[in-house]
């Protein structure tokens, strides 16, 4: 008997059992949906991520205070450090210290909200430099300009805005030279930023500027920053420059043992690493409860077949007795459920790539950023091997089964 | 050489370490062309006797030759695939696939077959032309009476062109007048395209269409007698 044949068979015995097939299939359709959406999402999640640190810049090297996290509550351990002075950025400007520096800038992150005329909004405040975000970011002023070496020196009280926070304080009145008030103080609008959305880690609309030496003394009452950002001058010796900061650092904080570090530094390269890893470990966690429903999908495709076994006894007894040795009929009903699992495969690809698609969109608008949607092939050809390989591992039982009657107790089935 | 050649065959059924002797002793010899009735009461042994020489059970004791070799001698696959090429099945009750028309019932034996699949529509046409059911062709079992639910089983038997057509109680399950019909198509068959059959029952009118007679009795041959039918 030639394999098309067996196809056929299976085909056509699917096709008179229409509403159990779909029903049966139905377990592995969402388990493969489940691969589908799990993969493509987790895919596109990493590439979104991944491009956000695309666009901090590949010569970017953040130092923060305190030991590195090595896991979500150790960053309040860093941002509570105050290991970084003033007197640490002085000494990484000596070119002996840090040769291939480009660029430094401290930051310091303002708790908190603005307001201007009864109206309130709580935005990122950022105690910088300005011209930071010109050099590694692209952002110019829209409107004004942005304040200056001066105005850290003097520690002006002097802000920069986004668009959003423009918008909520201002509507569409005119934003530059009024003053808008942070933790009771008086700040000078003297720059507004056209909206640019999501830059790096930040969303740039949503960002009020102000000088860090400005934010340091009136607002925090400290003499620490809370992250340094240095630029390399490019971004192959970004591994020799942060050599180059850890050694300075150690030597301004006496420190002979690294693993005593009070700072600790975040490349591109470490983060993108860093990002991959709890992804795939995210992936691997999800997979192993995809494949839990999928065993569950596979055990309801053997129960059906036991019963659809039991019901076709006589079909199989009268197959026989036409000429079907006990090969054909085991591979009649595998293919059966190998058919049913590939088709629930299939159905759950497309709802996936369905599902993984709107999740993309959902994505990119929480994101602020583009919809980065790509089919996942490899989880497309996964799920199909997969509901195909499900299809055989519980349909072998029922067919082995089916194929052991006895043709004469098979035709006397009642 | 006979077609079939059975000497003292034997078969015992055990069920829960009871044995029950089905058969006890069967001699017989088929020829080719030949027309047979095997009647008895039931439990007396015909339907086991008739599984035997349909390859469908093995004798427990005893010979039995089909075209001049053993049963012994066929593997699993050879007893199928004689099955299959050259014997028919015709059953009481029918057995036809459920939900599934006439065209594809017929075709069924010739997925078990060599026969190229570009053959089989025709060839499923003719067997159903043969039984005179071409107007029902695409209908299901369900729509169709039990005559000719009948016939198309018959159609089925005959699709591979078989040497033997084993009936086991063909109208057990129809009335009279639609029985008469079903044999007359046996009738044809036999005398017309010579086809060698084997019909079990317990009704003596359909009995008396055969050359030939055999009563079985509690696992043995009561009497084998010829009628006059063969000269018609």
């Amino acid at each position: 008997m030639q394999a098309g044949n067996t196809l056929k068979i299976a085909l056509i015995s699917l096709q008179t059992n229409k509403l159990r097939s779909v029903l049966t299939i139905l377990g592995i359709v969402i388990g493969i949906t489940s691969i589908m959406i799990v993969m493509s999402v987790g895919k596109t999640a990493e590439n979104m991520i991944l491009g956000e640190i695309g666009g901090m810049g590949a010569e970017m090297i953040v130092i923060r205070p305190g030991k590195e996290p090595k896991g979500p509550t150790d960053i309040a351990g860093s941002l509570l450090s105050n290991s970084l002075k003033t007197r640490d950025i002085e000494a990484l400007k000596q070119s002996n210290n840090v040769p291939y520096l480009e660029d430094i800038a401290p930051a310091v992150i303002v708790p908190g909200s603005v307001s201007y005329a009864g109206e309130t909004y709580t935005p990122v405040i950022f105690g910088w430099t300005a011209s930071l975000m010109e050099n590694m970011f692209n952002v110019y002023p829209d409107e004004g300009v942005f304040f200056d070496e001066n105005d850290i020196k003097q520690k002006s009280n002097v802000a920069i805005i986004g668009a959003k926070v423009k918008n909520e304080l201002f509507g569409g009145s005119d934003a530059i030279g009024k003053n808008i008030k942070i933790k009771n103080k008086n700040f000078k609008v003297i720059g507004t930023i056209a909206p640019r959305g999501q830059v790096g880690f930040f969303n740039v609309d949503d960002m009020v500027l102000l000088p860090y030496s400005t934010a340091q003394t009136y607002l925090l009452g400290i003499d620490y920053y809370h992250e340094v950002i240095v630029m390399a001058q490019n971004s192959e010796l970004v591994q020799a420059t942060v050599v180059d900061i850890n050694k300075t650092l150690r030597e301004m904080h006496n420190i002979a043992d690294p693993s005593k570090d009070d700072f600790f530094t975040v490349t591109q390269e470490g983060m993108v690493s860093q990002i991959k890893t709890i992804i795939g470990a995210l992936t691997i966690f999800l997979s192993v409860v995809v494949a839990i429903s999928l065993v569950v999908g596979g055990i309801g495709i053997m129960n059906i077949m036991f019963v659809s076994v039991t019901e076709r006894t006589r079909e199989i007894g009268l197959r026989k007795a036409l000429g079907a040795t006990n090969k054909n009929i085991l591979f009649q009903f595998l293919m059966e459920s190998v058919l049913l699992t590939s088709i629930g495969g299939l159905v759950g690809i497309l709802l996936g790539a369905g599902f993984a698609y709107i999740g993309s969109i959902g994505i990119a608008k929480a994101m602020g950023t583009g919809v980065a949607f790509r089919f996942p092939v490899s989880a497309a050809i996964l799920g199909l091997a997969v509901s195909a390989f499900v299809g055989l591992v519980f349909g072998i039982y029922p067919a082995k089964k089916a194929s052991k009657k006895d043709a004469i107790e098979a035709l006397r089935f009642e | 050489m006979p077609l079939i050649e059975v000497n003292n065959l034997k078969k015992r059924y055990s069920i829960d370490d009871l044995e029950t002797p089905a058969l006890q002793g069967v001699s017989l010899d088929v020829e080719e062309g030949e027309f047979i009735a095997i009647i008895g009461p039931s439990g007396s042994g015909k339907s086991t006797l008739l599984h035997i020489l349909g390859f469908l059970d093995r004798p427990t004791e005893g010979e039995y030759k089909f075209e001049g070799k053993t049963i012994d001698d066929y593997s699993e696959e050879e007893l199928a695939s004689v099955r299959n090429k050259k014997m028919g099945f015709v059953f009481q009750s029918f057995n036809l696939l459920p939900r599934t028309n006439i065209l594809e019932n017929v075709k069924l034996p010739l997925m078990y077959s060599d026969i190229s699949e570009k053959e089989w529509n025709s060839m499923a046409i003719k067997a159903i032309e043969s039984v005179g059911l071409s107007h029902r062709i695409g209908h299901d079992p369900s729509q169709l009476s039990g005559g000719e639910r009948q016939r198309t089983a018959i159609a089925r038997a005959l699709i591979m062109n078989p040497q033997i057509i084993f009936a086991d109680e063909p109208t057990g399950n129809l009335d009279t007048k639609t029985g008469d019909s079903i044999m007359a198509i046996f009738d044809k068959l036999n005398r017309e395209e010579k086809h060698t059959l084997i019909i079990i029952t317990h009704e003596k009118e359909i009995a008396e269409h055969a050359d030939r007679i055999i009563h079985i009795k509690d696992g043995k041959i009561e009497y084998d007698i010829s009628t006059n039918n063969h000269k018609k």
